[in-house]
């Protein structure tokens, strides 16, 4: 009961956001054709692949992106910790 | 861009931005998945009406509105034995008092049988018997004829055990047939029989019989007698013939006449179907014809399948259906032994016209290139766009008892829309798909027809599909929220019991409200302008980088001012094999792999390190 009240009003004020939207929008042509801009760029990095070793490239920026993530939600989850009582250290 | 990468990339997309949005891109609901059209109130394939479940028979605004398709004479022998059937369900009545349904709007379903009788093979009718029967209690006399079953009878006989008789008295057997099989509908018995005046223990006796039903069809009374007591008068039916397709097996009691009531006795009366020797059983082959009627007009769809049973067995019928887009205007199930001969009927059914003008009044709707089944879908109009009501109306839990409704809400078949009245069918939203057209009066029924008491268990909708019908509020059955049994003498249990009732019913989710939720929001999202940018960035293929050597090509064509005609390019850092730049970009790519892998180590390491204050390769800390 409490829940599907708590529900229905989450669906209505979605609701409501969504009645605050203009209802005659289009998605611009270019946004909707942009990814033949972002193949454009792609193609010439594709043309340097003899000075880049792109798939290098790419698997070091992905783990090390990847890694840093990982690092951040365990800093995360230790800051957060720490102000558990009697367990964190930090009351 | 391979599919496995454009949908996982599509997918990083739609969750990046979903997150963005407060999580509204939810999972496809069930209701999604059990309707083929997102959003639809009821889903019905294409060849199914708008007139979803007019024939639930135990609805009341159905009962009226089941078609009757006349039985073919001699068919009492029979009973079809559909229990599934689906979609818009016409009820065969064969012989009067066999109903069975057969024909959905789609054809005849798989699993459909016709179980035979004992007796013999399918016949046309003999003559009703005539007389006048008299109930020894009651002077009114009863002339059968007009009531009785039109049906081929063939001989029974009773077998009377357990009891003791006193010779030459008259023994009245009364009894209530369970039920007759093929009806369905309990039948009242009383018979009156004489017997073997000599002997004793079992009495094995013929008897003659005639079988009417009366007017209203809910009881019938079986009269026989050969008794030759004054106060009993014959039914005049030949001594060879009983009815059939009724099966007999009937517990009843026998009590003396009145002369000697006081030593009334129970027996068991067991009346066993007596088949002739020489019945042939059902040996040859059956065939379903259906007649499909679609926008370029109509055609027959034949199957036939050969079957060899004995009498009593069953019939398995072919199924056959129209072809999607198309609604089944009639069909036949008839037989023919492998003797040869004619082909001898054994069902057959037709849609109502209603029905069959589908095709029409809502051309979109059918045809072999409709691509999306239509269905009845139910709207609210609140904003400028109609929002839907979600599966089975859910959301709209009180549309059709709202003063405004008319205004308030609208009613679609695909992009018909129609009178608000068709949504009946979703007039309450918490039970199930209610019948929402009267096939006898030719129209839709109204939004505020009372709701039936009991509602068909499963509900299924037109597709033959159940149909998920929301569960009532958990928590709100009274013997979960007091303690019983030896649970009574536990004070605890005065609490704890209470308690846990009163979180169940505020804190356990209704799922299939939630699921409307999800879908109404999804689908009211999708139209606006986040939704459309959601949905033109899940259009859109990347091609991931490769290696390559031709370097990077500018158009020039502008610094030429249109000179010479033709297009200029430039290419720089070409670097294939057999170009000038070939060993310095070997070189490149050395030093570039170098680069990134010993900043990546050098950064993986710190981050790593960082974790417990540690600086890393490169630093102190």
């Amino acid at each position: 009961m409490l829940w599907n009240w708590l529900m229905d009003a989450w669906t209505q004020l979605q609701l409501w956001i969504v009645s605050l939207f203009p209802s005659d929008f289009t998605v611009p042509d270019f946004f909707v054709h942009f990814d033949d801009t972002l193949n454009g760029v792609i193609s010439n990095l594709n043309g340097v692949g003899a000075w880049i070793d792109w798939p290098v490239a790419i698997t070091c920026v992905t783990a090390t992106v990847l890694v840093w993530g990982i690092a951040a939600t365990i800093k995360l989850i230790r800051a957060v910790a720490s102000y558990l009582p009697f367990f964190g250290g930090a009351g | 861009m391979s599919e496995r990468r454009r949908a996982r990339f599509v997918l990083a997309s739609a969750s990046a931005l979903a997150l963005a949005f407060g999580g509204i891109l939810v999972g496809a609901s069930s209701a999604q998945a059990f309707c083929p059209e997102p959003g639809s109130s009821l889903c019905s394939p294409a060849a199914l009406p708008i007139l979803v479940e007019a024939g639930i028979a135990s609805a009341p605004e159905a009962a009226g509105a089941a078609a009757v398709a006349s039985g073919t004479g001699g068919l009492a022998a029979l009973s079809a034995e559909a229990t599934s059937v689906a979609g818009t369900r016409l009820i065969i009545a064969a012989g009067g008092a066999t109903v069975a349904g057969v024909l959905t709007a789609t054809g005849i379903p798989s699993g459909t049988t016709i179980k035979t009788n004992g007796g013999s093979s399918p016949s046309t009718d003999g003559p009703c018997p005539t007389g006048v029967i008299t109930d020894n209690n009651a002077a009114a006399p009863t002339v059968p004829g007009a009531n009785c079953i039109a049906t081929t009878f063939t001989t029974h006989y009773a077998e009377i055990s357990g009891g003791t008789y006193v010779q030459g008295a008259v023994l009245e057997l009364n009894g209530t047939l369970d039920s007759v099989e093929d009806a369905g509908t309990y039948v009242s018995f009383h018979s009156t029989i004489d017997f073997n005046p000599s002997g004793s223990g079992t009495v094995h006796t013929y008897l003659p019989n005639c079988l009417y039903l009366d007017p209203l069809g809910s009881h019938a009374s079986v009269w026989t007698t050969t008794s030759t007591a004054s106060n009993y008068s014959l039914v005049q039916c030949a001594s060879t013939r009983t009815f059939d397709g009724v099966t007999m097996n009937l517990a009843g009691y026998g009590y003396r006449t009145a002369w000697d009531s006081s030593v009334n006795r129970q027996y068991t009366m067991l009346w066993t179907p007596n088949y002739a020797p020489s019945d042939p059983g059902w040996h040859g082959t059956v065939r379903s014809t259906v007649t499909c009627h679609g926008p370029s007009g109509d055609h027959d769809v034949t199957a036939t399948a050969p079957v060899s049973v004995d009498a009593g067995g069953t019939l398995p019928v072919p199924a056959v259906s129209c072809p999607a887009g198309e609604i089944a205007s009639s069909a036949t199930v008839d037989f023919m032994p492998t003797t040869g001969g004619e082909w001898l009927p054994l069902l057959s059914g037709t849609t109502p016209g209603s029905v069959k003008s589908l095709v029409e009044t809502y051309p979109n709707c059918f045809g072999p290139s409709v691509a999306t089944p239509c269905s009845l879908q139910l709207y609210r109009l609140d904003g400028s766009t109609p929002i839907t009501c979600g599966h089975n109306a859910a959301y709209c839990p009180d549309w059709a008892s709202d003063p405004d409704a008319t205004t308030k809400y609208q009613c679609k078949y695909g992009t018909y829309v129609l009178d608000l009245d068709y949504c009946s069918a979703f007039r309450a939203p918490k039970s199930g798909i209610l019948p929402n057209y009267n096939l006898d009066t030719d129209t839709p029924i109204p939004i505020t027809a009372p709701v039936p008491a009991t509602l068909p268990n499963p509900v299924q909708d037109a597709s033959g599909d159940p149909v998920t019908v929301p569960n009532p509020d958990p928590g709100t059955n009274p013997s979960d929220c007091w303690p019983t049994g030896w649970g009574v003498f536990n004070p605890l249990a005065w609490v704890y019991d209470p308690i846990v009732c009163a979180a169940k019913y505020l804190f356990t989710p209704n799922t299939s409200e939630i699921e409307t939720d999800t879908e109404q929001i999804k689908e009211a999202w999708d139209g606006t302008p986040p939704g459309l940018i959601i949905a033109a960035v899940a259009g859109w293929t990347i091609v991931p980088p490769a290696s390559g050597c031709n370097g990077i090509t500018f158009d020039t064509s502008w610094l030429f001012m249109g000179i010479g005609g033709g297009s200029h390019s430039m290419t720089i850092m070409q670097a294939c094999p057999g170009d000038m730049l070939a060993p310095i970009a070997t070189w490149s790519r050395v030093f570039m792999d170098l680069a990134f892998i010993v900043g990546a180590v050098l950064a993986i390491t710190r981050y790593i390190a960082g974790i417990v204050a540690f600086g890393g390769l490169g630093k102190d800390e």
